[in-house]
């Protein structure tokens, strides 16, 4: 079995801030990382080795020559071969344009059986990059992955559709979005990650995708970011005084206010 | 030939959301509205019935019933075939999904076969010139709010989860009904399906839109009760803080919120008699709103809430479960 | 008189006794022999001897010898504990007596007496040497009856059931008490005009009276029972070989194979990241123990010398708190694995003790055979890790300090963010001051993120200013010190963020850094100067004692009412090596000294918060460990509880807020140290830090 598992390198969503000067994000000093629901997918891949017979694990790495690092700590977890996607096209909006290189990428290295990938990303939050995957290969795509196993050709995954556990069967390839709650990823240590050799990481340039970065640039944007704002306000801080019978009223009012009360 | 609007949803509210937010961009842009229906297996009684409890009426043109094939169940490829084929020989301008199960795969397959454009969490919506669509939507997990416009066309949109605001009905003219038969894409049939099974969740935390937590206000386990009817009224999630779990062990380790426990992310987060140390603090960053009910003035939770009240929670609790009892029992928001 | 006085040699005996003796003697000998070299096989590692080890550590073997020496010829650990004081002494020393008195009798019989140089035991010497030996006898008879008294029917807790132990006891007391028999029987058949001196066998052969002969039946029984003392004193010499009566030579040896100037609070460092990232060659790199053959030679003879005393297990705060862990235990299945092979228990176990450990030491302190146990569990901890096998909790903590520099999951950039609300922070932020301060103030990250924290540095900070210290923070710019990643056992972690943290104190320029922060000072002065950082660091309560001392402080001495404050030592003071300047702050403030609980000094007893416990938490447990401690405070009635460590004070601080009754308040002891200030420093517009 083959499995590809799809990783973005971001910067941590813990750590960016919104700078309302600039109307920017901040990122300097920002550590970059695995994409956090990634590397729930790598661990799902790494399971499916473990318990299997002649299982390959490969990781396809957004993020350039800066994702070295991470794309290392990719492998670290268990995988037998890494691809740095060459930079400079990336993006948290345009799932469609992700969707056009990372399903080229997996052509490119020969295919798979399985591809797996994190439910979501960790700065666009879109979950549509997989099932485009998904729809641009002709294969089923299955998510949210909550457990899975796999036998000679085809997978057996559940997935959460919140009110059900449904359990499906289905031939390979196949491409699947895990959920953050089927696993706790391991974290390589630090010497786990030094010893990743350069010779399970490979490069794969835009040109050998047949993707020329110009292109990605025009014909390939479906998205355009046209501004920034700040998404949270810090806690408000509002004391609401008096006695019960005074306060409870003016708190259930400001709650409707706010609309979290159904 | 004016352009239109594609709408579908996983259920009757969040096809009406849906709809409602179609309704404003194709009005917009003077277009019409198409909403997208799968049945059988979708709707439990009739598409009428369907369209009806949907609020459909006034705010969409078209209803196209699509006639599942045997064997086949709602997926995101029945969903996105249905759509495509609503789609076909129209001006489409966008296609507007509610988000729930499978919503996404929908949309993202739709956008690829259309050869459009797809964002999903998008909070609003508007057609703007050129048939281009301009949506917001988080970036960073909420740090950023992004301004995007979707130049590829059509624009497949899935609203934020529980929906952008959706306005109330207006009423209008019900939409005409249209019932064709699904021709499933080849790729629906490979998947079977093995189970079904019910989710029944003790506890789900991460999940809960309200979590009522408590905290070492409490004097004993038994007064843990006061709190009981709240929690029903809320439908909420039942939290604490540490000493409440791991001292006192009043409340099983599932319900810890904070550094050790869960970390939420509901709408509401109402913090009963909690103090709001540090490490309880980092596992409420992505409540919306909170609330919190203390009688130390000098607690921290206090500068860590949107809204605080200070004062003896024996008296609070069951104040507010009485004002939220009338509030419920006189129909919802006008209370 | 005097030279009439002489050794009987083998009375009763027939010629041929020692022609069966000696053989027998010298089979003995090869047996021991064969079960010392045995054992001594067992301590390696791979290809790793301890001859090994023994080349590579540091420090003069000649000190190393002497302390081993002195550990064992004056009993120094044993003598911390009163009821084995009075047992264990006079067993050893009348062992060491009665065995130099046997062999000086052989050798005076079959080596000196041919040689022809006249003889040792005679004379006045002789008549001293009977009475010394008699009292060593009564020494032994006396502490063996004293030790089997304790285990058979004391039988305190923390002492595990050990027949072999029982076993050796009874060989000791039978070779004793069938000494003197057989000195008894002597006297009884040949008195003599010395033989009072023998007192014990003098009053013994007033037993034989008339029974005692010279031919027939009594010789026969005589002869009987000195074959069997022989057979027993036999049997204890192959026992020094096979069983736990080794610890007379493993217990010097493991104090002779340890680097005795590392200090308690220094963690072992089992590799250096930045000398294996700049060697050429392939280095195989070790992480932790695994499996028993990952332990190294001086940590099996290290678990070997255990002598399964259990005062470990009686000061455990774990063991306490009815954690899965007995650190007595945990070294001896790692002791039972070394000499008899296998496994080690099984891996789940081992799981569960090595996190239960909080790192307090208070093991270690107990330990006679100066067994290192946190280096243990470090290890394990470390394997754990190599494994992946880090649940949730402690992943995050990981990985918090990759992302946001601190193990609370907060950003780095609300980082000490109260700082911006202190008047005077354009005059102590690193970078904004003209020139380097003389100290470096590392707060700590619970000072960046726990707001009560953040008051002692406030406090501190206030101090400092008024004594007009020089010195500067680096404030919100400051990360972790890495502290959580090294006892996690995430060494290669740890080293990383060890270098960048190095290069930013040197940055800064200080000649000195200060720290409230126990955890940070040992990180810093301990595991950084291991890599090669050689700025001292100090704890706040250092630097104030020494600024009470010179009188820098404008305080009123003598004046605060200590009777109801209660000091509660922290574990990483006092038994770190690291003691009393925190009471030396308070008792110059007081009329007379605070108030200390039953454990206190270096048997103090642990918050619940070291080994980063603080960031998860343990199952199963009984109690917290925390609540244990508070209770001890409380008991000696005081209302405050004063401390001087960042993780005691939430920890205590926490289960003062579970206890029923008066809520006892805790504060660092420079929180108590500032309210006494008379005035402020320069820029100090406010005299109380909580305004801030």
């Amino acid at each position: 079995m083959r499995i590809i598992v799809c990783a973005k390198h971001v910067f941590d969503s813990t750590e960016v801030r919104f700078n309302e000067d600039t109307k920017e994000l901040l990122t300097v000093n920002v550590p970059v990382k695995i994409s956090d629901y990634d590397r729930n997918a790598l661990e799902a891949a790494v399971a499916l080795k473990e318990a299997g017979d002649d299982v390959t694990v490969e990781v396809i790495m957004s993020g350039g020559q800066a994702a070295l690092k991470t794309l290392k700590e990719a492998v670290a977890m268990g995988a037998d071969k890494g691809y740095l996607l060459e930079g400079g096209w990336e993006t948290a909006f345009d799932p469609m344009l992700s969707m056009r290189v990372l399903a080229r990428a997996i052509e490119a290295i020969g295919g798979a059986d399985l591809v797996l990938c994190g439910l979501v990303s960790e700065d666009g939050y879109n979950g549509l990059t997989p099932p485009a995957v998904a729809e641009l290969l002709g294969v089923p795509y299955l998510a949210p992955v909550v457990n899975l196993s796999a036998d000679d050709d085809t997978v057996t995954a559940t997935m959460d559709l919140g009110d059900v556990l449904q359990t499906v069967r289905a031939p390979f390839p196949c491409v699947l979005g895990i959920d953050s709650s089927m696993n706790v990823p391991r974290l390589p240590t630090v010497l786990q990650v030094m010893k990743v050799k350069s010779d399970r990481v490979a490069t794969l340039s835009l040109e050998d995708l047949g993707l020329p970065a110009t292109a990605l640039a025009t014909e390939f944007s479906t998205v355009t970011l046209d501004r920034l704002e700040s998404g949270a306000a810090p806690r408000k801080a509002l004391i609401i005084e008096g006695s019960p019978e005074e306060a409870v009223p003016s708190l259930v009012t400001a709650l409707e206010r706010e609309g979290v009360l159904a | 030939m004016s352009p239109r609007i594609v709408v579908a949803g996983y259920d009757a509210r969040g096809t009406g959301a849906a709809a409602a937010v179609a309704r404003e961009m194709a009005d917009s842009i003077g277009g019409a509205v198409d909403v997208v229906v799968l049945v059988p297996s979708a709707i439990p009684g009739t598409v009428e019935a369907f369209v009806e409890e949907a609020g459909l009426a006034g705010r969409a043109e078209r209803v196209v019933a699509y006639e599942l094939p045997p064997g086949h169940a709602y997926s995101g490829v029945t969903v996105a075939d249905a759509l495509v084929d609503a789609a076909a020989g129209n001006d489409v301008s966008a296609v507007v999904l509610a988000d729930g199960p499978f919503a996404r795969e929908a949309a993202a397959r739709t956008a690829v076969r259309l050869d459009g454009a797809c964002a999903s969490m998008c909070s609003t919506v508007e057609a703007v010139a050129g048939n281009l669509v301009s949506v917001t939507r988080p970036a960073y997990g909420g740090v950023a709010l992004a301004h995007l416009t979707l130049k590829a066309s059509p624009a497949v949109v899935v609203l934020a989860p529980g929906g952008a605001s959706a306005g109330t009905a207006t009423g209008g003219a019900a939409p005409a009904v249209e019932r064709k038969a699904l021709t499933v894409s080849e790729v629906a049939g490979r998947v079977t399906v093995l189970d079904e099974t019910p989710v029944v969740k003790t506890c789900d935390l991460e999940h809960a839109k309200v979590v009522v937590s408590v905290g070492r206000g409490f004097a004993k386990p038994a007064d843990l009760e006061i709190i009981d009817d709240l929690v029903g009224l809320l439908d909420a999630e039942v939290g604490c803080s540490r000493p409440i779990a791991e001292d006192f062990k009043w409340l099983a380790k599932e319900h810890l919120v904070g550094l050790t426990g869960a970390t939420v992310t509901p709408d509401l987060y109402l913090a009963l008699g909690i103090s709001g140390q540090v490490q309880h603090l980092a596992g409420i960053k992505g409540a919306k709103i909170v609330a919190a009910v203390n009688s130390d003035g000098r607690s921290p939770i206090l500068k860590n809430a949107d809204y605080a009240l200070v004062g003896d929670l024996y008296k609070v609790v069951p104040a507010l479960t009485e004002h939220l009892r009338k509030r419920k029992a006189n129909g919802g928001a006008g209370g | 008189m005097g030279s009439g006085y002489a050794r009987e040699y083998l009375p009763f005996m027939p010629g041929w006794t020692l022609w069966l003796l000696y053989p027998l003697f010298a089979l003995i000998l090869a047996a021991l022999a064969w079960a010392l070299v045995r054992r001594y096989s067992t301590y390696r590692r791979r290809a790793e001897s301890l001859r090994d080890h023994l080349r590579a550590v540091p420090g003069s073997p000649r000190r190393r010898l002497r302390a081993a020496l002195a550990d064992a010829l004056l009993q120094r650990k044993v003598l911390e504990r009163r009821l084995p004081a009075v047992f264990h002494l006079p067993i050893f020393y009348g062992m060491v007596l009665l065995t130099i008195g046997t062999t000086l009798v052989f050798l005076d019989e079959d080596v000196v007496r041919h040689l022809d140089v006249g003889q040792l035991m005679s004379g006045w010497f002789y008549v001293v040497w009977e009475a010394l030996l008699d009292l060593a006898g009564i020494g032994l008879v006396a502490g063996v009856l004293i030790a089997l008294y304790r285990r058979l029917v004391l039988r305190p807790s923390f002492l595990p059931w050990r027949p072999g132990t029982v076993l050796i006891l009874a060989g000791l007391l039978y070779a004793g008490v069938t000494g003197f028999l057989l000195e008894g029987y002597r006297i009884a058949v040949h008195p003599n005009d010395w033989a009072a001196a023998s007192f014990v066998g003098y009053a013994i052969s007033g037993l034989w009276g008339g029974a005692a002969g010279e031919a027939g039946g009594a010789v026969l029984a005589y002869r009987l029972l000195w074959w069997s003392h022989a057979a027993a004193a036999f049997a204890l010499i192959a026992a020094l070989g096979l069983t736990g009566l080794s610890h007379i030579l493993t217990v010097p040896g493991n104090v002779f194979a340890q680097d005795l100037r590392r200090p308690r609070a220094k963690l072992t460092t089992p590799f250096n990241l930045a000398e294996v990232l700049e060697s050429e060659e392939e280095v195989e790199l070790i992480s932790g123990v695994a499996a028993t053959g990952d332990l190294a030679p001086a940590a099996r003879l290290g678990a070997d010398a255990c002598v399964a005393c259990g005062r470990c297990h009686a000061e455990c705060p774990a063991a306490a708190a009815g954690r899965l862990l007995s650190p007595r235990d945990l070294i001896l299945d790692v002791q039972e694995s070394v000499r008899w092979g296998g496994p080690v228990r099984e891996a789940a176990y081992f799981e569960a003790a090595s996190w239960s450990c909080t790192n307090c030491y208070a093991c270690e302190e107990a330990c006679p055979a100066r067994i290192r146990h946190v280096d243990y569990v470090l290890d394990f901890r470390r394997a754990l890790v190599d494994q992946n096998r880090l649940d949730e909790q402690k992943l995050s903590v990981l990985e918090a300090l990759d992302r946001n520099l601190n193990p609370y999951k907060l950003p780095s950039h609300e980082r000490a963010s109260w700082l911006a609300q202190v008047p005077y922070a354009g005059e102590i932020l690193v970078g904004e001051t003209e020139e380097p301060a003389e100290w470096l103030y590392w707060m700590g990250c619970s000072a960046g993120y726990d707001s009560r924290v953040a008051d002692v540095a406030l406090a501190t900070m206030r101090l400092l200013r008024a004594a007009r210290v020089s010195f500067a923070t680096l404030g919100p710019a400051e990360p972790c010190c890495g502290e959580p990643a090294k006892r996690l056992g995430e060494e290669g972690r740890f080293q990383l963020m060890a270098a960048v943290n190095m290069e930013l104190i040197r940055e800064a320029g200080a000649s000195r850094v200060v720290t409230h922060c126990p955890h940070c000072m040992h990180i810093l002065a301990q595991e950084y100067g291991s890599l090669g950082f050689d700025i001292p660091v100090l704890h706040h309560t250092e630097l104030l004692a020494e600024l009470v001392r010179r009188r820098r402080l404008p305080v009123q001495a003598g004046v605060l009412d200590l009777s109801a404050v209660a000091y509660h030592e922290p574990c990483n003071l006092a038994r770190a090596g690291r003691p009393a300047a925190a009471l030396e702050v308070l008792a110059s403030l007081g009329q007379t000294p605070p108030v200390l609980p039953a454990r206190s000094g270096r048997r103090t007893f642990c918050c619940g918060g070291g080994g980063a416990n603080m960031w998860y938490t343990v199952e199963p447990e009984e109690q917290r460990i925390s609540a244990i401690r508070l209770e001890e405070l409380a008991a000696t009635g005081a209302t405050t509880v004063a401390t001087a460590c960042p993780f005691c004070l939430p920890m205590l601080n926490d289960a003062a807020g579970s206890r029923e009754g008066e809520r006892l308040a805790v504060r660092d002891v420079a929180e108590i140290l500032a309210e006494g200030l008379t005035t402020d420093g320069p820029g100090n517009c406010t005299r109380n830090p909580a305004d801030w």
